[in-house]
């Protein structure tokens, strides 16, 4: 077993249930269909990857 | 300020009071009562609240409308089950498409889930922040596409 020496101070404790999420938005004119703009929300991420993610910084 | 998701301020405090028995506890929307709608800034991490976001008007946007977001196919959310590590994560079934901006273009900030068809009024569930406000000319849509529109994580 191999113990870690940092500096970094410990994570935070978890806390109790939470709810995070985010959007994939675009922007598309409707005349022509053409998207103008894609935007991944900061909180977004691929429902088929059931990535874990980072607490949430507070 | 920096930008936020999850339940509103609102919406932590009701839950709160709910699930320990207190008074004022959360009022859940009716079956399939749940709807989309658009704000102009962020309601961040700090307040989480829609007044921050700044709800559309039908007043600017004359096509504006919540979008039914409810429990019910097709305007429904996918829910996985509990998944060890992640949590409980669930996402729109269906596309969510507003209706083409008219009279005035708009800025999205922030995405809102009330509890009332609107356009105005009734309470936000939950909410997704754009970080960045994106502007939303006339003549175009904003879409929440099919599956990968809004994905949300219970954990």
């Amino acid at each position: 077993m191999s113990i870690e020496v940092t500096n970094e101070p410990p994570p935070p404790p978890r806390k109790g249930p939470r709810i995070r999420g985010g959007c994939h938005v675009l922007l598309v004119k409707e005349s022509t269909g053409e998207i103008i703009q894609e935007t991944k929300t900061p909180d977004w991420f691929d429902v088929n990857e059931r990535v874990p993610r980072d607490e949430p910084k507070y | 300020m920096a930008a936020g998701s999850g339940l509103t301020a609102t919406a932590d405090t009701s839950i709160t009071n709910t699930i320990v028995g207190a008074s004022s506890g959360y009022s859940s929307p009716t079956v399939n009562g749940l709807y989309c709608g658009l704000y102009t800034n962020n309601m961040t991490a700090s307040t989480k609240s829609p007044t921050t976001g700044v709800e559309w008007l039908v007043a600017s946007d004359g096509a504006y409308a919540r979008q039914k977001m409810g429990s019910v196919s097709p305007f429904g959310w996918t829910i996985a089950a509990y998944a060890n590590g992640t949590g409980v994560v669930w996402n729109n079934t269906s596309a969510v498409t507003q209706p083409a901006v008219t009279l005035n273009a708009q800025t999205v900030g922030s995405f809102g889930w009330n509890d009332a068809a609107g356009p105005t009024g009734g309470n936000v569930n939950m909410f997704a922040d754009m970080g960045t406000p994106a502007a939303v000319p006339i003549g175009v849509q904003v879409i929440l596409p099919a599956a990968t529109g809004v994905v949300f994580t219970t954990y």
